[in-house]
């Protein structure tokens, strides 16, 4: 006995972790057990009703509503003019909405929300539960494809119709200006008399078209840059549009992103009726310039709150815009230019003529789905203005106030008609049902696999067994807490399988070290020296085996999307947390237990 | 004496790995690969029938709305139907053609219906988008091979990286040609379950090249095949108990997780059985074959000589 103690006391390093490694890894854990806890609670189903402005709506009323229909509502919370109504389950929920989508869209909007079922203070700290993905929530999701290529088209005519324009303006014969194809332009025929006068137009156009010159045969292609810029705008415009539109189907949590190139994916938790989310974001929006006269029967409000009446029939509408980009005038000042199509630009220089120095509206209509499921146009004036001059095919709107002002309404202009067609190429839609059993079997998987785990484990390792399995549930935590951290993050189905693999997988840390000591033991060292050694030589092994899982999880996570990046997420949270909990966590509580344990051949 | 049993195991299992390999090739060339619409394109309904119905009883009766060309076919949970579409062909309203089912059970009401049939899930895909997914599906395959081949070069001896990499190859053709047999649908899950498998695989072959590793460096004058018998022995229990919680596992997976998850978890579950295994027969005697020697792991003893 008096040898081992000895060696013990010759060898202090051994199985001391410093204090700052304790309190390290304390604080990390807490901190995550605080991210984590939410997410036991759940969420609840609710609906949030807003009252609209200038309408009344007591609390009262809404109880009598859901009362009357039988649809059990748990509670109604009063606040700042937003009523909260929760329930048991999503059906009640989704039962609810239709009802008060029906009765109440007059006066209040009606969201959908979840609210956390966590005590409150949880909230003021910052602590959510985790997001639900689409297919444990329950709702729709839609992958549309932006035709880019009928934009360019629209590009290249309007420049051909300009060009036209100008040959006859020049009294120019026998040359043809033709569309090759949606980036192409070719002009051809007896190009010598007019060539000056062309290539200074095109000189101007420099940035837009590259100009391929051979005899008679002048080739125009949109530059790349001037694709990427035109795509973007397009995107963006597109993108900002479908926003607008979803925000009015009262879904909170929705997400409108940009995919690859040319694609947009959609996804609309708790909604379940993909019929109305396809209608609303096939619904079209458009553009067109009104004539201000006092005998009109168009009368609007413009944008600072006085009554205008218009004409009613518009002087040109918005399909002819082909562009419009906000700017500055040589002052500095906001400006938005617009481009018109060869139609629409001589209408529009015919009205401005007869014109100068009346006003005139630009009107935006947006048809959006009414209460009895129809589409209808809800009208507002974007810009009124004065004509200070005729207006040719490229004019420009003065007198905004900022420049957001006029990025704004560049925006609008163009979605009035630029909008590039979508098309609808992938959709999911998952019941809330199937999204409630997809979150049971997920949890009882996950429930049986650890238990399975915990009984292995305490069999197996007994006393050793115990710290394995604190280890295992701190993984669980802390895995679960970096997930609600991540900004982004969702927990899906395959989500949930990461986490029940990386239970099984997390384990193994465990096994290495285990296995090692045992081996050292049975080779007739003291405990101590044994854990010592354990821990060390399994480290590489451990950091070798877990890097070539997180190397396939990387790459799946940068090339898949959706529901396959959820289960990438998880596992690649798991393979970091397993490793911070199976080689520091559990040495953490090894050491004060067995760190000076210097008894030989017992059994782990 | 020496033993060399556990040297002639390995050989066999080896044999019998090939013999494996060379008839799931023939597997995936004979019966081919199932893709799911993921990949196809097409259009793909969950259904709940509440019914005791069988699969021919059904068809049979819902056979005058349900669209030509296409079947419902019974899932692992009871009373959950699946209704493909493939692409090209003339899309429907999912919701439209519920209430047509509905209509039809109920006006040959032969069948107890308590709630009727319900929609579970839609999933409809173009061709375009499922093309565009089985090219990335392709590409983070061959992105997650290279990746790992890179890491096991630099950090190991080039025999005992090329070993793990035959280990993976094996391990993928198996699972491959067993879901080719089987008939399971290659959606994207089985894709996510299949990158696992192959950070898995690895996983054991790595563990006990370490331990080989370790051996070579301690025992110089052993030949190659009693250091490879002895690195596999002395990690053969943390092989099992690793490959025995996975399983179980996964197997929680398979049993609890419903249809969503069937394929990632049988694609996991024949991974994991098949990479234990292919740890032991392949990745440890492919570097044998090689010609991996102790001598490769002793420090360069000219170098040692020359120091003053």
């Amino acid at each position: 006995m008096s040898h081992t103690q000895r060696k013990g006391i010759n060898r202090p390093s051994i199985n001391r972790l410093s204090k700052w490694k304790y309190g390290l890894f304390i604080v990390m854990f807490l901190a995550l057990l605080m991210q984590a806890i939410p997410s036991f609670y759940g969420d609840i189903p609710a609906l949030g009703i807003q009252v609209k402005q200038d309408k009344y709506l007591s609390p009262e009323a809404v109880t009598r509503l859901l009362d009357t229909t039988a649809v059990p509502a748990k509670e109604l919370q009063f606040e700042a003019g937003e009523m909260l109504v929760t329930f048991d389950t999503i059906a009640h929920q989704q039962q609810a909405k239709a009802l008060l989508d029906t009765q109440l869209a007059k006066d209040a909007d009606i969201t959908v929300q979840y609210y956390s079922a966590a005590p409150e203070w949880f909230k003021t700290l910052g602590a959510d539960p985790v997001k639900l993905g689409l297919d444990l929530r329950g709702g729709v999701q839609m992958l549309l494809y932006v035709d880019l290529d009928a934009v360019y088209q629209r590009h290249t005519e309007a420049t051909a119709q300009e060009l036209k324009t100008l040959l006859r303006a020049e009294r120019i014969r026998n040359v043809q200006v033709r569309q090759v194809s949606s980036v192409e332009l070719a002009i051809t025929g007896m190009l010598a008399p007019a060539e000056d006068r062309l290539s200074a137009t095109l000189d101007t156009k420099r940035m837009q078209w590259q100009v391929r010159k051979s005899d008679n045969d002048w080739r125009l292609t949109l530059t790349e840059s001037e694709q990427q810029t035109i795509a973007a705008a397009a995107m963006e415009q597109n993108i900002q549009t479908l926003r607008n539109r979803i925000g009015e189907l009262g879904i909170v949590e929705a997400s409108v992103i940009r995919q690859g190139r040319d694609h947009i994916r959609i996804e609309l938790p708790g909604v379940h009726d993909p019929k109305q989310a396809k209608t609303v974001i096939g619904a079209t929006a458009s553009l067109a310039f009104h004539k201000a006269d006092i005998n009109g029967h168009l009368l609007m409000t413009d944008t600072r709150g006085n009554q205008v009446s218009l004409l009613k029939k518009p002087v040109i509408t918005g399909e002819h815009i082909v562009d419009a980009r906000s700017g500055t005038d040589e002052m500095g000042r906001p400006l938005v230019s617009i481009q018109l199509d060869g139609p629409g630009g001589s209408k529009m220089t015919d009205f401005s003529r007869d014109n100068v120095g009346q006003a005139m509206a630009s009107v935006y209509t947006e048809y959006l789905l009414n209460e009895q499921g129809k589409l209808t146009p809800s009208d507002k004036i974007i810009n009124l203005a004065t004509i200070q001059s005729v207006l040719p095919n490229k004019f420009q709107i003065t007198g905004l106030d900022s420049h957001q002002e006029a990025n704004e309404l560049a925006l609008l202009l163009r979605s009035g008609a630029l909008t590039a067609p979508v098309q609808i190429v992938e959709e999911r839609a998952i019941g809330p049902t199937l999204g409630e059993q997809n979150i049971q079997a997920g949890i009882s998987a996950l429930a049986l696999g650890m238990a399975g785990m915990a009984l292995f484990l305490m069999v197996w390792y007994r006393r050793f067994g115990w710290v394995a399995i604190a280890g295992l549930g701190a993984n669980l935590i802390m895995q679960l807490g970096l997930l609600v951290l991540l900004p982004g993050a969702v927990l899906t189905l395959p989500g949930i399988a990461g986490l029940v693999l990386t239970v099984g997988m997390a384990v193994d840390t465990n096994v290495l070290i285990f296995e090692r000591i045992r081996d050292r033991l049975r080779e007739g060292a003291s405990l101590a020296v044994a854990i010592d050694f354990g821990y060390r030589s399994a480290f590489t092994t451990i950091f070798d085996a877990n890097i070539t899982t997180l190397l396939s999880a990387l790459c799946l996570y940068g090339i898949g999307s959706g529901p396959l990046q959820g289960f990438a997420t998880t596992l690649i949270l798991g393979l970091l947390s397993s490793m911070v909990c199976g080689i520091w966590g559990t040495r953490l509580l090894i050491n004060p237990i067995w760190g000076r344990d210097n008894r030989r051949a017992i059994k782990i | 004496m020496t033993d060399f049993t556990l040297t002639r195991v390995r050989y066999l299992g080896m044999a019998a790995s090939i013999v494996m390999m060379l008839l799931s090739l023939g597997f995936i060339a004979a019966y081919g690969l199932q893709l799911s619409i993921d990949f196809t394109g097409g259009l793909l309904l969950d259904i709940s029938i509440p019914t005791l119905a069988g699969a021919s009883e059904l068809n049979a009766l819902l056979a005058p709305v349900l669209p030509s060309m296409s079947q419902l076919t019974e899932t692992s949970s009871t009373g959950q139907w699946q209704l493909l579409l493939p692409a090209g062909q003339e899309m429907i309203n999912p919701q439209l053609l519920i209430s047509q089912i509905n209509d039809q059970l109920i006006s040959h009401g032969g069948i107890h219906l308590s709630d009727g049939a319900t929609l579970l899930q839609s999933t409809a895909i173009g061709p375009q988008v499922g093309a565009a997914l089985y090219e990335q599906g392709g590409l983070a395959l061959l992105a997650a091979s290279l990746s790992i081949m890179c890491y096991l070069a630099v950090r190991f001896e080039w025999r005992l990286s090329v070993a793990a990499m035959a280990s993976l190859v094996h391990d993928a053709v198996i699972t491959l040609g067993l879901l080719a047999l089987l008939q399971v649908r290659i959606d994207l899950n089985v894709l996510a379950g299949l990158l696992a498998v192959i950070g898995y695989s690895l996983n054991d072959s790595i563990v006990i090249a370490d331990r080989l590793r370790d051996v070579l460096k301690a025992k110089p004058n052993l030949g190659i095949h009693e250091c490879t018998d002895m690195a596999v022995k002395a990690t053969f229990s943390r092989t099992l108990i690793t490959a025995g919680t996975t399983l179980f596992t996964i197997g929680c997976l398979l049993l609890l997780g419903g249809e969503a998850l069937y394929g990632f978890a049988f694609t996991m579950f024949v991974g994991v059985l098949v990479g234990t295994w292919s740890s032991i027969t392949i990745a440890s005697t492919t570097q044998e074959l090689l010609g991996l020697t102790p001598a490769d792991y002793q420090p360069n003893q000219q170098l040692m000589d020359e120091r003053p």
